[in-house]
């Protein structure tokens, strides 16, 4: 349904790319991640996306007509939640989604009873300046569901919320896909990525490094790794080491020769670890 | 269509009102109308001085003036002594009458610039003169003193009300646009705008139309409390459209180009300060370098003074309302083109 072909970003056209040469495609009623640490290009990659970026190179397909030929009513069918959330500081949070709902030509849901759904009810009347950080937040990701769309565009949807409310969010995911919604969703959290998403792409200093359902990821890549506890007493320490790895290996061949070892289980690897092994860095 | 120009116009209303620089404004209105109606004299006292030669062969209009109750003072013997009172005296205007070629010719010397209307009036009372020297109207219905009450210059406080009408539509139109465009800018609200289906023209369109209802209201309220009634609101309204349509418009048009105020403030600056020139060239007539009846608000400021202090040119009001029509045509395509381009989508 969305193909990204060879897409390229260079935001000051000095040849230093923030998105370098993506392509991926998205099923009709999916999830599809980006998963990948800060400044990794997801951002940059959505922008282009939702056509609030312009593209310098590369295509954008919808059913495989270009973004650049969409026009303003493609907005109607698309719902963006930014990862700054861009409400409008001196509106109440009612005022917020009211004039923003007021603005499709297609049916849009009730501000309150969205506002309802995240908590925000006592609030609705309040000005979003007074606003707690995590409140804005999910102020901006319920207006980009107002207009029922068909695609939805997450950056970083729960990036900062606490367990309570991040899961709240995640069950209105869960419930948009089960409505056949499309969702492109960012992301540098791997709990996030495994838990939401049916395929995730890890992005890493602009360029997808490796795509697939995250249980095939962990199969692929995970296989053969142990989680092995080493030291004294209570002074130990965790690592996951992959044993197909020679470094690895050699490493865990060292540690049983050591008899440091406390505990030894063989075990799948976190999206993280996966992540680590491929880029050589983690996610944060 | 209708129903999304509504929703953004509330929406940039709300912001707008919300905002405390409206108070300020309001303020400063109230100040400017205070200073109108109590502060700046009505008159320098001196205005009223007024010399007059009389050089034609038989001296008839000085006898006539004198018998009408013209003080002696005011009478002076030749040329060169009025010029020199004149110049001692920068608020009076001096007349003098010759005879040329067979007529009379009557030159009216000034320091400032002299309204139409009051020239007009002079000659008006020059005709009556002439016409009760000649006995054709009855003496007792028109008094000499007529033409002296009527002279004055506009009264000196009113002489800036076009001024600070013109002020007000810049300080309104250009300035506060940009402040609310950097708002959104700031907050970031201006990306959730960018992902609606509504687009441009409701962007600038929503934004002109809050600033002309302030605008309009401001400005209504300030002639209607300095001038009263008697001149014609119509045009006024006109002007006031145009005007603040044009400045809101040029407004965001400079505004594009910046994050922020402080950013955006030398070049704000300096729009603000060229647009401001005509109304230097106003008060100080000498100052008219050419280009400047170039800067659309110095049409504003002189068609200003016309509506409300006609000297019946209603003529120069008409042409002036549609150069500035056809000038904020021009700037909205231009501010249409920017906007798509600047504020539509990001970097
Ligand atoms: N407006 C911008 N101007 C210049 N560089 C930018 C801009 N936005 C992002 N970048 C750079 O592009 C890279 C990718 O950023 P971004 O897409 O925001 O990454 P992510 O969303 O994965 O954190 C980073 O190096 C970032 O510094
Ligand atoms: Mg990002």
């Amino acid at each position: 349904m969305i193909k990204v072909e060879n897409l390229f970003h260079d935001y000051e056209g000095k040849k230093h790319y923030a998105v370098n040469d993506v392509s991926f495609n998205i099923e009709k009623g999916e999830i599809f991640g980006f998963l990948g640490p800060n400044g990794a290009g997801k951002s940059t990659v959505q922008n282009i996306m939702t056509g609030i970026l312009k593209k310098q190179q590369g295509k954008v397909l919808y059913n495989n007509k270009p973004i650049e030929k969409m026009g303003k009513s493609f907005n109607n069918r698309i719902g963006v939640s930014f990862e700054q959330p861009n409400i409008y500081l001196k509106l109440t949070g009612y005022e917020n989604l009211k004039y923003f709902g007021g603005l499709f030509n297609v049916r849009t849901e009730d501000p309150m009873k969205l506002l309802e759904k995240v908590g925000l009810k006592d609030e609705a009347n309040k000005r979003t300046a007074n606003y707690s950080k995590g409140m804005k937040q999910r102020l901006g990701f319920i207006r980009s569901i107002m207009n029922n769309p068909e695609i939805l565009f997450l950056d970083e949807p729960l990036a900062g919320l606490d367990p309570n409310t991040a899961s709240g969010i995640k069950e209105i995911i869960k419930e948009m896909k089960k409505k056949g919604v499309t969702i492109f969703l960012t992301t540098h959290n791997m709990f996030v990525a495994d838990e939401l998403c049916d395929r995730v792409a890890f992005i890493n200093e602009g360029k997808i490094i490796t795509e697939d359902n995250p249980r095939n990821l962990k199969l692929k890549y995970g296989k053969q790794s142990v989680k092995i506890e080493t030291g004294k007493g209570d002074d130990f320490k965790t690592e996951v080491l992959f044993l197909e790895n020679e470094e690895d290996k050699e490493k865990f061949d060292r540690i049983m020769k050591e008899k440091h070892l406390q505990t030894i289980h063989s075990q799948e690897a976190t999206l993280e670890q996966i992540f680590i092994k491929l880029t050589g860095r983690g996610l944060v | 269509m209708i129903k999304q120009f509504l929703n953004v116009f509330i929406r940039d209303w709300l912001l707008t009102i919300r905002n405390g620089l409206l108070w300020f404004v309001l303020i400063f209105l109230l100040l400017l109308i205070i200073m109108v109606r109590f502060v700046i004299p009505e008159q320098i006292e001196l205005t009223e001085e007024q010399y007059i030669t009389d050089l034609t062969e038989q001296k008839q209009f000085l006898g006539f003036m004198q018998q009408k109750g013209m003080s002696e003072s005011e009478i002076i013997a030749d040329e060169e002594t009025l010029d020199e009172m004149m110049s001692k005296n920068k608020n009076a205007f001096g007349i003098v009458i010759r005879d040329r070629n067979e007529r009379t010719e009557i030159t009216i010397k000034s320091h400032g610039e002299i309204a139409e209307r009051n020239i007009n009036l002079i000659k008006a009372s020059f005709n009556s003169m002439i016409r009760m020297m000649e006995g054709r109207t009855n003496y007792s219905l028109i008094k000499f003193r007529v033409l002296r009450e009527n002279i004055p210059i506009i009264p000196l406080n009113k002489s800036f009300i076009p001024v600070f009408l013109i002020f007000e539509i810049i300080v309104l139109g250009f300035f506060f646009i940009a402040v609310q465009v950097f708002d959104e800018k700031m907050e970031g609200s201006v990306n959730t705008y960018r992902m609606s289906p509504s687009g441009t023209i409701n962007y600038i369109m929503s934004k002109n139309l809050v600033f002309l209802i302030l605008g309009i209201i401001y400005g209504l309220s300030f002639i209607l409390l300095t001038i009263g009634s008697g001149i014609n609101y119509l045009y006024l309204f006109i002007l006031l459209i145009l005007g603040l349509s044009f400045m809101t418009i040029l407004g965001l048009a400079v505004a594009v180009f910046f994050k922020n105020l402080s950013e955006w403030f030398a070049m704000g600056m300096f729009v603000m300060i060229i647009v401001m020139l005509p109304t230097f060239s106003f008060m100080y007539p000498v100052f008219a370098p050419p280009y400047i009846t170039y800067i659309p608000s110095y049409i504003m400021i002189f068609t200003a003074r016309e509506i409300i202090f006609p000297s019946g040119n209603e003529s120069m009001i008409h042409m002036n309302l549609l150069i500035l029509f056809i000038e904020t045509i021009i700037i909205y395509f231009i501010a249409h083109i920017l906007v798509n381009k600047k504020i539509m989508k990001a970097g």
